[in-house]
């Protein structure tokens, strides 16, 4: 249950991202709430359940996106790898935190990507376009809290919790990751 | 409950080692199979079904984007419709004229006996979504292998070149873009017939490879494809000249070109039904 409505709602993600957004103008169109669906994933779930969406969503992406065959995958299951080994790290689940949980992981996929591409097409390597990079992290840190807030709500009435105070605008008793 | 503690470290363990293994086990598959372009038929059908998704919502959102636009040039309606009927009434005349030629063409031809040389047949597609990462630039359209497209066939616009057929579901296919990095294409300077490779570099459009420091080109020059690389038609616009470097090193001039067609505002495209494509 848990896994399918989470999977529903990247597949949903990632339409929208593929189509409607793809309307709006270049810095609004690069809103990547399907990539704060995936690092909340990683960093909620259990490792199992975690580890199996992740790669099911890297076998999307790995149809849609790109042109080499099971470089999602790989890039996937890299950062949930590197999400678990930092939730370690992090235990605090607050907005500041989360913020530096998604920053950070993004940087770190679209560094894999930018490897893998130089590596798989050494005769013309892509450019690491900063201006782009940023207007997408700025877009990700304004995006991320809300989502974040949505997710725990949707992560918590599929675990059967009382989610009220999701937002209700009081602090949450426990501050640590569930 | 140190035992549970020390268990419960060990399946985590397990675990993580489980999905490590797994990444190397697809990094080798992925070096082994590199190259290959081929959808598995689980891939065919999740293209697919997503595919069918894009296409509902690009078509809802096209609809009431052209709701609003409607309305909002009704003011100018009238006099937009008096000069449609009276450019259409010219062009019917046009069109007649074209195709007295063309009848007279044929008729020629056949007096000659030329073989062959009629144009491959062309089907029109709408796109129904693009890529959302900023490494890759293709495009996903609503036709597929069962409307006869096949991997590797060329897709242009009326302005130029837009790319080449990369995958094919039943229903749904995947455009690889020319000014994707992975894209090269084979072409000819228009005035002097100099042979060149443009590859893509993104948003900027293409830079042109391998033209001699001799080779005499400016800034505005038009290039075409050769139609030696076996995917596009030859002379098809791909784009004009925007700059040109030659530097003291090497022996070839670095030249950016700006692309025929702007890929930001692609709606529909024509796909070029060739069958006996090079490329597989």
């Amino acid at each position: 249950m848990l896994i399918g409505c989470f999977f529903t709602l990247g597949v949903f993600l990632f339409i929208l991202q593929t189509t409607v957004f793809q309307l709006f103008p270049p810095w609004l169109g690069r809103m990547d709430p399907l990539f704060v669906l995936l690092v909340f994933i990683a960093f909620h779930l259990k490792i199992f359940p975690g580890a199996f969406l992740i790669l099911l969503f890297g076998l999307i992406m790995d149809i849609f996106l790109g042109v080499f065959s099971g470089l999602y995958p790989i890039i996937f299951l890299t950062l949930f790898c590197f999400i678990q080994w930092l939730s370690r790290l992090i235990i605090i689940n607050e907005p500041p935190q989360q913020i530096f949980l998604v920053l950070i992981s993004f940087m770190f996929t679209n560094f894999i990507n930018f490897i893998f591409i130089n590596l798989l097409v050494p005769e013309n390597p892509p450019k690491w376009i900063w201006e782009t990079i940023l207007v997408q992290l700025f877009m990700l840190a304004v995006i991320t809290v809300p989502l974040f807030k949505m997710y725990e709500l949707m992560l918590a009435k599929l675990r059967h919790k009382k989610s009220s105070r999701v937002f209700s605008g009081k602090k949450k008793i426990n501050r640590f990751k569930d | 409950m140190k035992k549970n503690v020390k268990k419960s470290k060990g399946v985590k363990f397990f675990l993580l080692s489980g999905i490590t293994l797994g990444l190397i086990l697809i990094l080798i598959f992925i070096i082994t199979s590199s190259g290959r372009q081929t959808f598995n038929a689980p891939q065919k059908a999740v293209f697919d079904l997503v595919g069918r998704g894009q296409q509902i919502v690009t078509s809802v959102t096209r609809n009431l984007t052209d709701v609003f636009t409607s309305y909002s040039s009704l003011l100018d309606v009238r006099e937009e419709n008096q000069k449609l009927r009276e450019e259409l009434a010219r062009f019917k005349t046009v069109n007649n004229e074209y195709l007295e030629a063309v009848a007279t063409n044929v008729r020629l031809a056949n007096l000659l006996e030329l073989k062959e040389s009629l144009p491959a047949p062309t089907l029109t597609v709408e796109i129904v979504g693009r890529d959302k990462t900023m490494w890759f630039r293709t495009v996903y359209i609503n036709r597929g292998g069962s409307d006869g497209i096949r991997q590797g066939m060329p897709v242009v616009t009326v302005e130029g070149v837009v790319g080449q057929i990369l995958n094919v579901s039943p229903h749904f296919s995947k455009v690889l873009l020319a000014n994707d990095p992975t894209s090269a294409i084979d072409v000819l300077i228009q005035k002097n017939r100099t042979h060149g490779i443009i590859k893509g570099i993104g948003a900027e459009g293409y830079q042109l490879h391998y033209i001699l420091k001799k080779s005499a080109i400016e800034k505005s020059d038009t290039i075409v494809t050769s139609g030696l690389d076996g995917v596009f038609p030859k002379g098809l616009p791909v784009g004009t000249v925007s700059s040109v470097v030659k530097n003291r090193r090497g022996m070839f001039q670095k030249i950016s070109i700006q692309p025929a067609v702007d890929f930001a505002e692609l709606e529909y495209l024509i796909v070029i039904m060739r069958e006996n494509s090079l490329v597989k």
